[in-house]
């Protein structure tokens, strides 16, 4: 478990607190890291900012909308090749009883 | 002889330098690599949030051997002189790096705003791939349709 451990780590981060006008912001990431006896990968990508003002926090999520856009275009083509590959196997399965 | 051995063996590449190479490849995941030292300019202060990929591959291999002299055993050769001695090692690597900006950190008078920043060419080539895997997947189940 541990040499798994070892291997796969998913880390959140906090960065140095940046202050001005009165504001304290801190930037949060999360970062994936896959280390191997060959060679290793490293994703890291920013999840938000925390925002003091007035002794209150706030969190600020940072969306990644490239992304999110990317996965919803794949998804959405997946979804329509399979809808069409079942309408297809519908409509021959309606050819061969002779409907 | 032995300090021949020696000398060999620390010509071939060891464990050492790779786990140096994934040291440096972990200080990524650092939250200093995603984001950029913020830039002032009037009264706003403005930073980017970046994703960064890293990734590395590397190999490496050694060996080295000693001539054995007619009716030499193995064992016989680190205390027997014998003819000579050879070896080689060698490695090779490669790695590649990646990084996007995500969104741009604005904090002015008005407060913190934070804006996302869209690539479009990113998203044209999603649609465009999915859109000729699409035509490619229909056009094959087409065809298996027809032979039915």
């Amino acid at each position: 478990m541990n040499k798994m451990n070892d291997m796969l780590q998913i880390k959140s981060v906090r960065g140095n607190r940046i202050e001005t006008q009165g504001v304290m912001v801190t930037p949060l990431s999360k970062a994936i890291v896959v280390n191997l006896p060959i060679g290793g990968f490293v994703w890291n990508r920013p999840v938000g900012i925390e925002v003091e003002k007035d002794q209150q926090i706030k969190r600020i999520p940072i969306i990644d909308v490239t992304l999110i856009a990317q996965l919803g275009i794949i998804a959405f083509g997946m979804f329509l090749t399979i809808a069409f590959w079942l309408i297809g196997r519908k409509k021959l399965g309606n050819i061969k009883k002779g409907v | 002889m032995t300090e021949g051995i020696k000398l060999i063996s620390e010509s071939i590449p060891s464990q050492d330098k790779a786990n140096e190479l994934m040291e440096q490849l972990i200080a990524v995941a650092d939250t200093k690599s995603v984001y950029s030292d913020p830039v002032e300019s009037g009264e706003y202060m403005v930073l980017t949030a970046s994703e960064v990929r890293v990734g590395i591959g590397f190999g490496f291999g050694g060996g080295a051997g000693l001539e054995a002299n007619e009716g030499q055993t193995d064992q016989d050769q680190e205390s027997l002189p014998s003819g000579g001695y050879g070896g080689g090692g060698g490695g090779g690597g490669g790695g590649v790096a990646l990084g996007r900006p995500v969104a741009a950190i604005e904090i002015g008078p008005q407060g913190v705003r934070v804006e996302p920043i869209v690539d479009p060419t990113k998203i044209a080539i999603a649609f465009f791939t999915t859109l000729v895997s699409m035509f490619a997947m229909m056009s094959r189940m087409k065809r298996g349709m027809r032979r039915m």
